[in-house]
């Protein structure tokens, strides 16, 4: 049985039935507890998570009585399941999608929703959470109680949000699940982001099995997949970084590069173009320039144009500054490009560094490269980054003179 | 289940519905908002605030201190709530949505506790 795709399921259907997804928590993991105890020394159910619904079941009553809720119509719902014959689960309908708009609702606050998704639909505990996204665990509980009383007291509905709400909705979910997969400290996607991306290539993948006819839904899959399909050749058996373009392509995962083509064409029939869809036709691209031994950056410099139109976050001007640069084969191009963003707060941020400084090294301007190669590993945390960021520093200092490019 | 609606606005929308002039046309809008909840029978209560009249009262050291005014601090004064019944937080948001004081100041809704049966 696969924990993770039971978890969400039957939290799901029971949040939905009683209305209290906090309730159903507690539920369904006291049985959890219970099938550990029971399973090892009475054997494995023969439908388990039939088990486990009827035991979280018995628990949610059990709690409804302490709380004497008796005469709650919810409970008296509950009561003809608990004698009737062991639930099929084939009949259960899958009520994941609806948790996750849940988790995703406008009126809770928009910094936990990542965090509610994973524990909710996931079962993943609040601590594993709290260390991806370097909170305090405490803080991070203490943040998830107050959704989950919320979600109870203030009576968020269990539904599908309406057809005016369902694309801003379906929005926010959609950069939760990103969040997840990018949790890391960087904003490149190649860096190892603990292992919540499994988790959010999951949700994505969930949510382009349930979701009809919005493109961004089959984009984000795709994004995802296609960062996924390269995980094994990110790095080398030293652990360093290997950026895409060095990359060994005999160990990008081709079952995942055509679910991702796929899905990718499956968005584009539906003629809505936004940000997911573009970021992942720039990874196609490069990966396409990997094979083919030739990077198209004139094509990579128009997606990020578009990208830029749709959204100007620092990540897609940072990568257009690039494009261009490789695109037009004039680094000063491209760094007039970084130049202009210095405003918007990017001291700090080390891909503008990183990028900064193989721009200069491709002018021939090793000094100052080789200081913002230095700036840029003091700002990330990731180990495998920072070597790879020193290497690149070092192959700068071992050439001995310009005409080395 | 029950929802409070409550509506704040800046003062100048006060004093604005003063106004023999300007003040019709504004509060005809409200006029409109409360008779579609009344409508549509969800309206459990209710009731307008002289909002530019407000007083607080603070107890410090166990003296009591008075001060004119909602808060000199906060731009956006009290001036009405209503209880209304809605299934869902959704449509409680929708009806706060529609009100006049979400375009020119803002609407806070909270669920109404239940209380326990006695």
């Amino acid at each position: 049985m696969a924990a993770r795709q039971s978890y969400g399921k039957l939290l799901a259907w029971l949040s939905w039935q009683w209305r209290n997804v906090g309730a159903a928590e507690d539920a369904l993991s006291e049985a959890f507890a219970s099938a550990l105890k029971h399973w090892p020394r009475d054997g494995v159910p023969v439908s388990p998570e039939a088990w486990l619904l009827t035991a979280a079941r018995r628990n949610l009553l059990m709690a409804a009585r302490r709380q004497r809720l008796e005469d709650d119509p919810r409970v008296l719902m509950l009561l003809p399941d608990l004698t009737a014959e062991p639930v099929d689960m084939q009949t259960i309908p899958d009520e994941r999608l609806r948790l996750l708009f849940v988790c995703a609702h406008p009126a809770i606050d928009s910094s936990v929703h990542t965090a509610l998704m994973l524990q909710l639909v996931l079962g993943i505990d609040a601590a594993r959470i709290a260390n991806a996204f370097l909170l305090s665990p405490a803080a991070l509980s203490k943040r998830l109680t107050r959704a989950k009383a919320k979600i109870r007291d203030a009576g968020i509905p269990f539904s599908e949000p309406e057809p005016g709400e369902l694309g801003t909705r379906i929005g926010a979910v959609l950069e939760a699940l990103y969040g997840a997969y990018t949790v890391n400290d960087s904003t490149i996607l190649d860096v190892e982001a603990d292992d919540l991306a499994d988790e959010a290539l999951f949700l994505a993948q969930l949510m382009s099995e349930q979701i009809e006819g919005d493109a961004e839904v089959y984009g984000l899959y795709a994004l995802l997949l296609y960062c996924e399909s390269r995980r094994r050749a990110r790095f080398d058996e030293a652990g360093t970084f290997v950026p895409l373009d060095e990359q060994a392509h005999s160990l990008w995962r081709n079952d995942f590069i055509h679910k991702a083509e796929f899905n990718l064409s499956r968005a584009a029939k539906l003629k809505q173009v936004g940000p997911y869809q573009i970021e992942a036709a720039i990874q196609a691209a490069h990966m396409q320039g990997v094979l083919d031994q030739n990077t198209p950056w004139r094509e990579i410099a128009m997606l990020y144009e578009q990208l830029l139109f749709l959204g100007p976050t620092v990540g897609a001007k940072i990568g257009h500054a690039i494009a261009v640069a490789r695109a037009t084969e004039n680094p000063a191009q491209g760094m007039e490009l970084l130049d202009a963003i210095q405003t918007s707060g990017v001291a700090g941020h080390q891909p503008w560094w990183a990028a900064r400084a193989s721009l200069l090294a491709m002018m021939g301007r090793k000094k100052e490269a080789e200081t913002a190669y230095t700036r840029a590993i003091a700002l990330t945390r990731n180990e495998a980054v920072q070597t790879w960021l020193k290497r690149k520093r070092e192959k700068l200092s071992l050439s001995s003179s310009n005409n080395q490019n | 289940m029950e929802y409070i609606l409550i509506y704040r606005q800046p003062a100048e929308i006060y004093e604005m519905n003063k106004d023999p002039i300007k003040g019709p046309p504004n509060l005809a809008a409200w006029q409109q908002y409360m008779d579609a909840m009344g409508d549509a029978g969800i309206l459990r209560g209710g009731n307008r605030l002289e909002a530019l009249s407000g007083t607080s009262v603070k107890v410090v050291n166990g003296k009591r201190q008075v001060q004119d005014g909602p808060f000199a601090d906060s731009k956006d004064l009290l001036g009405g709530y209503v209880i209304i019944d809605a299934p869902t937080l959704d449509e409680a948001l929708r009806w706060a949505e529609f009100s006049p004081s979400s375009k020119t100041g803002f609407t806070d809704v909270y669920p109404v506790m239940a209380m326990p049966k006695k």
